[in-house]
């Protein structure tokens, strides 16, 4: 396998979603092709289950198509807006269907991708993922699953604490602790 | 409390305020003392803008062909791209009509890369299945013929149908070999994929383990089946569907 001539970056996504928002077909398809697999990874490590992760990666693009001339390349980076639209909906449909049948399991954990981007997928990520992707590697991994979980899912901490089965105080003090590291690591506001 | 003066409360409050964690009274008090106060309100975004792209640490899972099909249909842009790709005043060219072609073949191959997958799986499922419906004496009159027959099947290769077709008789026969999940307001949904244009219906699948239909469509109009979940009573879409698609497989000649 040999790379491409140029890997596509965030600026190649802005001018896709241009192009979408001007209801262009082949532009639709080809941001699918680039960023489908980082989405739908993202939908599965929300939702568990396939199926629904599937609906809800066709309603995300559904959104993407309707709503992309709403996107400012000012406020967010692409991958961070389109991947805001698939954890939206994710948690819409977490709200909609009975979460007990999602609880989190270690089991179930060890199916799913880990935490952290493959390397292939780095080109496409924004500035501040890549930093965040550092800073969360210096995580103990109780942290970073707790923090992960609590903002992917929407947990509360007696949340997080339930699905992973943990006291609540444990929880409390892996977030505050890894939101401490995080804190140190990306710098003084 | 000023805020101002406990910058470390500040930060740990924006962070879990940021994450989702921060909660009821104490969230509302926070986001009450950012109004005119830009010092917390750029604290607050600041961690917004941190936390939410923990969205793109997610490594990547390839999603399974049938999503964009789905898409596709439910936004009708096999249509868009027929129109994009065909100028009203050159709509009889042979250069559009190619285009549209390709173009629909291009998803079409989506829909056989799956379809052809298992092509030994289906083999075996096929020799096996057909065993009990074939009939016993090919060419009796009035007996059934079966001239197509397809295994669909869903991503994980498991055969999941078993439909034959008996264009003699324009009878369209189902069998399941699995059983789908269904909620009460469900239901499956048979298409037809022909070479070019959109899926063409040939029904909502009955609730038994097998039925039978008569249809005036011609299977050789369609290289490829699948099945799609939707409303009960069918998709909204006559064109398409508009649920996942979950089975599919090759539709091929008997003789």
């Amino acid at each position: 396998m040999t790379a491409p001539p140029s890997d596509p970056t965030p600026a190649t996504l802005i001018g896709l979603l241009e192009r979408v928002a001007r209801e262009d077909a082949d532009a639709l398809r080809a941001l699918y092709e680039l960023t489908s697999s980082k989405l739908f990874g993202l939908a599965l490590r929300i939702l568990v289950k396939r199926e629904w992760a599937e609906e809800v990666l066709q309603e995300s693009f559904v959104n993407i198509w309707r709503f992309a001339a709403d996107y400012r390349a000012g406020l967010s980076a692409p991958m961070t807006w389109m991947a805001a639209i698939v954890r939206n909906r994710a948690l819409d449909h977490l709200r909609r269907v009975n979460v007990v049948e999602t609880e989190w399991s270690e089991a179930l954990d060890d199916q799913l991708p880990a935490f952290g981007p493959g390397p292939a997928e780095i080109s496409l990520m924004s500035e501040q993922a890549r930093q965040l992707a550092l800073c969360m590697e210096r995580l103990d991994p109780n942290q970073r699953q707790a923090v992960s979980l609590a903002y992917l899912r929407d947990q509360s901490h007696s949340e997080v604490a339930a699905s992973l089965r943990v006291p609540l105080g444990t929880v409390k003090s892996w977030i505050r602790r890894g939101l401490d590291k995080l804190k140190t690591c990306l710098g003084g506001l | 409390m000023k805020l101002h003066n406990h910058p470390e409360l500040l930060e740990r409050l924006a962070a879990e305020h940021a994450l989702g964690t921060l909660r009821g009274g104490a969230r509302r008090r926070l986001e009450h003392l950012a109004r005119g106060d830009t010092v917390i309100q750029r604290a607050l975004a600041t961690w917004r803008t941190r936390i939410e792209a923990m969205v793109e640490l997610v490594p990547g899972q390839t999603p399974p062909e049938s999503v964009w099909l789905a898409i596709e249909a439910q936004l009708g842009l096999t249509l868009h791209r027929a129109r994009a790709a065909q100028p009203p005043r050159r709509a009889a060219e042979p250069d559009g009509v190619r285009i549209r072609v390709e173009r629909w073949f291009e998803s079409l191959n989506f829909w056989r890369g799956w379809a052809i997958a298992a092509t030994l799986a289906t083999m075996l499922a096929l020799a096996v299945a057909l065993r009990p419906w074939l009939p016993s004496s090919v060419g009796t009159p009035g007996a059934a013929q079966i001239g197509y027959v397809a295994v669909l099947h869903d991503q994980s290769s498991q055969s999941t149908l078993l439909v034959t077709w008996d264009d003699a008789h324009s009878t369209m026969t189902v069998h399941k070999l699995a059983n789908y999940p269904l909620r009460g307001d469900q239901a499956l949904q048979l298409w037809g994929l022909p070479s070019q244009g959109h899926p063409v219906s040939l029904g909502v699948m009955k609730a038994d383990a097998s039925y039978s239909v008569q249809l005036t469509e011609r299977p050789q109009n369609y290289p490829v089946l699948a099945v799609s979940v939707e409303p009960s009573g069918g998709s909204p879409n006559p064109d398409g569907p508009t649920g996942p698609v979950i089975y599919s497989g090759k539709l091929v000649p008997t003789t």
